[in-house]
């Protein structure tokens, strides 16, 4: 892949993205929107609105900021999704949607930083797709990670058909839940069923029986204080450098401890199909549809037997 | 009799740097007087290598990661990790037991990649069976010419390196052509550079972060370009450059026993490895 030999300057006149930090700004410099419909703007304000409703005080210093786009942008369409990638935008586009709400990140790092992509050859793609398309694209993550019920957990709970077994004295994301015994090898095949998923990995003994549960989050800390309650844990993304080698050390150690390994979008994505549920309330006239950023990964025998 | 102390500034010396993080680098666990029976190297000290060590007469382990995970200033850093981590029952049993056993554990990870910064991916190359093409000095990751399809290579990879459960982001029926090789956790940079070849059509890694250098891969893929990722996993990505540093460390040791204990990756596959026993 080749860099395309635009200026810094020439190309930020040419793209027209909006970084998490200059969206306001830049916003200004296009051209003026006269349409009466809903903004992009405004239909933030409405869920701003809401999360208030519903006790999730507002933070303006967080990541859920516009990533591309200019917030003036009239609303056709709303679309949700887990990741913000080329190919759900190029499919919201298909839809007619104008306006994304993505729980991750568009530009490939937490703070959706763009500083250094300037003459990135898939910034450009993206950007320019998005610009030739009125595409605005709006991060949901910190905020929607703290409404209650915690939608992520709480779609991956149901999608496992776990709703009878949650501990109950287990909240947000990190719940835990109390399941019949069995081995860890047969619950990684049930869960790999359920979601479904085509690239899940355990760490333990797979003849360990099993009966608490928890939910982790990509943190080995929090991984170690979900041990404090769980024999096993289910995790979309962790570190395996950190997590999986405490792992490794714990089974070594004695302690009965184990991890199943889920892709980030096959623990969250669920969450986003909530969230376009969530949504439809507040905008009644306008479509809203959810796109699964799919499973990225493969593990075998898929791979092996796609050959 | 040589200390700890000793082998760790031979070492150092070989590098001519001191390490980068003298934190979570240098000496990690042990006491620089102790005298050193022998050096294992090993990806990680973890308990079963450090055992194995000492089964071996090696009272030293020199590792990749650290024995207490803490592996780097960015992610070891985020706020509550470390203080819950020192605070962990598994550190504590850990601790207890290199102090009972008499061991030793360094680390020299960032001086070792800084001195040799594609040794680790040439190690994994040559792990792999693949012949390094001419122009990987500086980088962190090198080019083979390669043959068949990704499924081939996704197939090498769990063979040579007796992994269950590595990953492939991409299509297993791609041709396969010219082949990139990095380790550890990709970066989205360093990606970036890796496509900036036009050649490559296949890119082997350890890990990616999964809102960075994954979605970076799809929507390379999205934008038209023909490439697959495989993910071998972090720990077997860098088991063959523990095998690298054996070597770079017996001559710096040369009056010393040095051996490498490899630790083999823990993440298996519920329908391939040993759940579907």
């Amino acid at each position: 892949m080749t860099s395309a030999s635009l200026t810094r300057r020439a190309l930020g006149l040419a793209v027209g993205a909006l970084s998490a930090s200059n969206a306001a700004s830049a916003g200004t410099q296009a051209k003026p929107m006269r349409s009466t419909a809903l903004t992009a703007g405004e239909a933030v304000a409405r869920i701003q609105a809401q999360c208030a409703k519903e006790g999730v005080a507002w933070q303006a210093d967080g990541v859920d900021t516009f990533k591309i786009g200019d917030p003036r942008t009239p609303v056709r369409g709303i679309v949700t999704s887990f990741m913000g990638t080329l190919n759900v935008l190029k499919r919201a586009a298909s839809l007619g949607a104008t306006f994304v709400v993505t729980h991750e990140p568009v530009f490939w790092s937490a703070r959706d930083l763009t500083d250094d992509l300037i003459d990135d050859p898939l910034y450009q793609i993206k950007t320019r797709f998005a610009r030739q398309h009125d595409l605005v694209v709006w991060r949901f993550h910190d905020h929607w990670h703290r409404i209650s019920p915690e939608p992520m957990s709480l779609a991956l709970m149901r999608q496992l058909g776990w709703e009878r077994y949650v501990d109950p004295s287990s909240r947000g994301y990190t719940r835990h839940f109390n399941i019949p015994p069995q081995t860890l090898a047969s619950l990684a095949q049930d869960i790999s069923r359920r979601l479904p998923t085509r690239s899940l990995r355990v760490v333990g003994d797979p003849a360990m029986v099993v009966t608490k549960v928890g939910n982790s989050s990509h943190s080995v800390a929090d991984v170690i204080r979900m041990f404090e309650v769980s024999d096993v844990l289910i995790s979309p993304e962790v570190r395996e450098f950190e997590t999986v080698e405490y792992i490794r050390d714990a089974a070594a150690l004695g302690f009965r401890k184990a991890a199943i390994l889920i892709a980030h979008e096959r623990g969250e994505e669920g969450g986003m199909q909530v969230c376009a549920d969530w949504m439809r309330p507040l905008f009644p006239n306008l479509p809203i549809t959810f796109i699964s950023a799919a499973e990225p990964f493969l593990t075998p025998p898929f791979a092996s037997s796609a050959r | 009799m040589v200390t700890v102390g000793e082998v760790l500034a031979r070492l150092k010396g070989s590098l001519g740097a001191p390490e980068a993080d003298p934190v979570a680098e240098g000496l990690c666990a042990g006491l620089l007087a102790m005298p050193v029976t022998g050096v294992a190297v090993s990806f990680a000290p973890s308990v079963e290598v450090l055992l194995k060590a000492k089964a071996q007469g090696c009272n030293v382990v020199l590792a990749d990661a650290h024995p207490y995970f803490s592996y780097d200033t960015k992610w070891s850093n985020l706020p509550g990790v470390m203080s819950t981590v020192t605070a962990s029952p598994v550190v504590a049993r850990k601790r207890a037991l290199i102090e009972a056993e008499g061991m030793a554990v360094l680390r020299l990870r960032s001086a070792w990649r800084a001195k040799y910064p594609d040794a680790a991916a040439a190690a994994l190359a040559t792990a792999l069976g693949f012949s390094v093409l001419p122009g990987s000095a500086g980088r962190e990751f090198v080019i083979a010419s390669c043959g068949g399809v990704v499924g081939d290579h996704f197939a090498r990879v769990q063979e040579r390196l007796g992994v269950t459960a590595p990953r492939l982001l991409g299509l297993a029926r791609q041709p396969a052509r010219h082949i990139a090789i990095t380790t550890g956790l990709l970066p989205p940079s360093n990606l970036r550079k890796v496509l900036d070849d036009p050649r490559v059509d296949t890119v082997i890694a350890g890990e990616v972060v999964e809102w960075e250098a994954g979605p970076y891969m799809q929507d390379a893929i999205s934008s038209g370009r023909r490439a697959s990722l495989i993910l071998t996993g972090y720990a077997a990505s860098l088991e063959p450059a523990a095998a690298a540093v054996t070597s770079w460390a017996s001559k710096a040791l040369s009056d010393l026993l040095v051996v490498h204990i490899p630790g083999g990756s823990p993440i298996w596959a519920p329908m391939f490895g040993k759940g579907a026993a």
